[in-house]
């Protein structure tokens, strides 16, 4: 074996290809001190390799990298909650829509300015002073017997 | 769920609480994780705030991608993948790193020993640090991380023969540029190195 081919098997050693030695090698080795050396050499740095790159203890991330989290997953993640709080409430008023509740129905609602003038002209059809008479007799006899009486 | 259920939870049940907004079980994921993205990072970087950068980052997209997680392909082997892209990315757009800044103390008593283990690491880490990207990513996780020739090519995109051939050039560029630190080195420590790995 040349110490060429020889160097490039000991690169190899520590590979998966290379379980061991063999003859070939082994016999250059024994009568090469150069390529004797740079198996020595190379032994040495495989032990570097498995020892000599510690980890060294690192701060806890967990909290950097919430604090650097986007909020849009959160806030789309609890969408679909709204969402379906939005379509119960839109069901809910186009029952009550449907079920006659004529409170919906913005032209039956009276608005409030519509509601005094009705009460104007009800009042100005009475004779003078039933006004009050009507005014007492709106007034619950349970709630001020008194003054009914 | 209580912390202690959390962290007793496996990672397919924390990265559904994840995919739905669940802060805490990000939170379990990344404490049960953090130590091995960092480790990848370290090593191929060799700084330690950029390791906590890129880990970072490998967390974030982890977050984004939590919706869409199916469980067949175990999370440390997607958190694997992502460290190792962001990592070469990096190192593609950035100055090429010349030294680790700090290295830190392996706790021996001798401070003697303690000195050379520190020279060892510094010199280790320059030769490293002069590798092209591939092979060092190679020598990372084929030699440091432990994982299978199989598992790197998967991880760098190539083949079982083309990672053979990183790790064999870089071992031998490594051996070159070492050359007088590995000499030095004493024949006990040597033979405690040399562990054929049986993969």
């Amino acid at each position: 074996m040349r110490c060429r081919a020889a160097r490039k098997r000991i690169s190899a050693l520590g590979g998966p290809a290379y379980g061991a030695l063999d003859s070939a090698l082994s016999d250059h080795l024994s009568s090469c001190s150069g390529c004797a050396e740079e198996y020595r050499r190379h032994v040495a740095l495989l032990g570097y390799l498995a020892s000599e790159m510690p980890v060294p203890p690192f701060r806890d991330l967990a909290p950097s990298v919430l604090a650097a989290l986007p909020a849009r997953r959160v806030a789309w993640g609890n969408a679909w909650r709204w969402g379906v709080a939005a379509v119960l409430v839109l069901g809910a008023l186009s029952v009550g829509y449907l079920m006659g509740g004529y409170w919906f129905s913005p032209s039956s609602a009276p608005s409030s300015s519509g509601m005094a003038s009705t009460y104007q002209e009800a009042l100005s059809g009475l004779p003078s002073g039933s006004v009050e008479i009507a005014y007492v007799s709106t007034v619950s006899p349970a709630s001020n017997p008194g003054e009914a009486r | 769920m209580a912390p202690d259920e959390l962290a007793d939870s496996d990672d397919a049940l924390l990265m559904a609480r994840t995919g739905r907004g669940g802060r805490d079980a990000f939170a379990a994921l990344i404490r049960r994780h953090q130590r091995a993205v960092l480790a990848i990072a370290y090593r191929f970087l060799g700084d330690r705030s950029e390791a906590e950068d890129v880990a970072q980052e490998v967390f974030l997209r982890l977050w984004d991608a939590a919706p869409r997680y199916r469980p067949d392909k175990p999370l440390p082997a997607f958190l694997r993948t992502l460290t190792v892209h962001l990592c070469l990315d990096r190192r593609r757009k950035a100055r090429p790193l010349v030294l680790m800044d700090e290295l830190e103390p392996t706790g021996s008593q001798n401070p003697e020993a303690e000195l050379n283990a520190a020279e060892r690491r510094r010199a280790l880490f320059a030769a490293l640090s002069r590798l092209p990207s591939a092979q060092r990513m190679a020598v990372v996780l084929f030699h440091m991380e432990g994982l299978s020739v199989r598992e790197v090519a998967g991880l760098l995109e190539t083949s079982p023969k083309a990672v053979e051939s990183l790790l064999s050039r870089a071992r031998s560029a490594l051996r070159d540029d070492l050359g007088a630190t590995l000499s030095a080195q004493r024949p006990a420590q040597r033979a405690e190195g040399f562990s054929e790995p049986a993969r």
